[in-house]
């Protein structure tokens, strides 16, 4: 039986989001189809297409001369972060004057918490019309969102994915079966190819059968309590309002040219680890693992870890580290570097030294990071840098963002109208 | 076409407390004037302790991307793209 509480969660999807705040930002590219890719070079990946690409067939993971080879006319642009982290964070701005539990998913997905809202009261269908219509008034006329309200976390996003752009729909104890009914599997986020075939297994062909399974054959199915949770999800419980801390600090770099040389990929590394201890850092976090992955040009996968005996936390210890990881690598070329660090304690600078030489390491450390902090990332760097200016971009993670706590402003978003 | 520009440029800038209203007027860049006609996006970032103002606008068929220095109080035109 589905959950028969009134809907109180609402799922928010900002529409193409690079490619929307693109054309937002030029009005000339509005209604064009467009592409923001990792790089413009026809290898690069598409990051986001437009709503006019996507029409087309061009998807977001397709290289840039697929696009071309589908519409030879397309835009092709770079990524601008500091543009979509600032949309990001003009949108959460406005979405916290109607609820206090707003949780960012990711840099264009948010979910609102209304129980208890004022909101709730008048109705989320209303509440999400005035959202829409504020956005276009006060962030960019051009940015759509879809919108899907539920009883819980996972119907509202599968409400959001159902109309795309500008949708607005609502699914709750009157609806889910007759929706589900309308989509695959495979339309279910969490149920791709793995767990398609363990409900294959189990006799599971479609969503509504999945709907139907008793609580048994669903543990059966997933091995264990995943069943449990997969029912209490499907029938409109919420299980999924776990807010997961920071785990780790990692950073990776798609290389432009595959190599195996040690010396090209220990500088990129370098950089990489740079940008991973000033985030660190940041944090107030130190790490006591490291761990770097490879992927290899034949496309295996490649990777190691290690724990250290002291926590680290400047660049040097963390590129050691790395670096001896590094050096263990398969001799094939290497097309994607990824270092991460873990068992991360938040004790930055407040661990007792007994030696001399961690006083000077820290004020080393600290004094570096405040010239960064003044001046810009990468003034003060290590020298093995050298020649690496352009390589290892700003780039916003897929999925959960972590990293948007690291770009809050402390400086409050004016609502100042532009023409 | 965008092309990446990265000079200095000239801009009258209005911010008007009756209609509350802020944003770059006019350009002037090498000899010419630019009439700002719409401005798609402002958005700002901090470059080290230095808060920079980026203003996407347009002029005509003309897309311009200018940035404000917020410590030196000068103006510099990042890029400029137009449709082929």
């Amino acid at each position: 039986m589905f959950n028969n509480t009134p809907s109180y969660i609402m799922h928010l999807d900002l529409n193409s989001c690079f490619a929307t705040v693109e054309q937002q930002a030029n009005p000339l590219l509005r209604g064009k189809p467009i592409a923001v890719a990792a790089y413009t070079s026809p290898g690069g990946c598409i990051l986001a297409a437009s709503i006019e690409a996507k029409k087309l067939g061009i998807k977001t993971g397709m290289r840039v001369k697929e696009g071309r080879e589908i519409y030879p006319k397309i835009i092709v642009l770079p990524p601008d972060p500091n543009k979509y982290r600032f949309v990001n964070r003009k949108l959460v701005a406005l979405l916290r004057e109607y609820s206090s539990e707003v949780y960012i998913k990711s840099i264009d997905e948010m979910v609102l918490n209304f129980s208890g809202s004022p909101c709730f009261e008048k109705g989320l269908k209303n509440t999400a019309v005035e959202i829409k219509r504020r956005i276009k008034e006060e962030i960019g006329e051009w940015l759509t969102m879809s919108v899907g309200i539920a009883p819980n976390r996972f119907w509202a996003k599968l409400a959001s994915s159902l109309k795309k752009p500008d949708g607005l729909i609502e699914i709750n104890y009157t609806n889910a079966q007759d929706k589900l009914s309308k989509i695959q599997l495979s339309d279910i986020h969490g149920i791709k190819t793995g767990n398609i075939a363990r409900l294959n297994l189990a006799g599971i062909y479609t969503p509504s059968q999945f709907y139907n399974s008793p609580i048994p054959l669903l543990k059966r199915a997933f091995g264990g309590i995943a069943g449990y949770y997969w029912y209490l999800r499907l029938h409109g419980f919420e299980i999924d309002n776990v807010e997961f801390s920071r785990k780790s600090y990692g950073n990776s770099y798609a290389l432009y040219k595959k190599t195996a040389d040690i010396n090209e990929l220990s500088k990129i590394l370098c950089k990489l680890v740079e940008k991973m201890g000033r985030r660190l850092r940041r944090g107030g976090y130190t790490a006591q693992g490291i761990h770097v992955s490879c992927l290899l040009s034949d496309y295996s996968y490649w990777h190691q870890g290690n724990k250290t005996e002291k926590a680290m936390y400047t660049n040097t210890e963390l590129y050691r580290e790395a670096l001896k990881i590094l050096k263990r690598k398969p001799d094939k070329e290497v097309k994607i570097l990824a270092v991460s660090c873990y068992l991360l304690e938040k004790n930055l600078y407040n661990q007792l030294g007994f030696f001399e030489d961690e006083a000077s390491k820290r004020k080393l450390s600290q004094a570096v990071d405040k010239i960064n902090d003044r001046y810009g990332d990468f003034v003060v760097s290590s020298a093995r840098m050298m020649g690496l200016d352009n390589k290892v971009l700003d780039r916003i993670a897929f999925g959960g963002i972590k990293e948007l706590e690291e770009f809050i402003f402390e400086e409050q978003v004016e609502r100042v109208e532009f023409v | 076409m965008l092309t990446k520009i990265d000079e200095r440029v000239s801009v009258k800038f209005v911010s008007s407390v009756l209609t509350n209203k802020v944003y770059p007027e006019t350009i002037y860049w090498r000899g010419r004037v630019y009439k700002v006609s719409k401005v798609g996006l402002h958005h700002f970032y901090k470059h080290g302790r230095t808060l920079k103002h980026i203003f996407s606008v347009i002029s005509g068929e003309t897309a311009f991307r200018l940035s404000f220095d917020t410590e030196s109080l000068q103006w510099k035109l990042e890029e400029v793209s137009e449709l082929n």
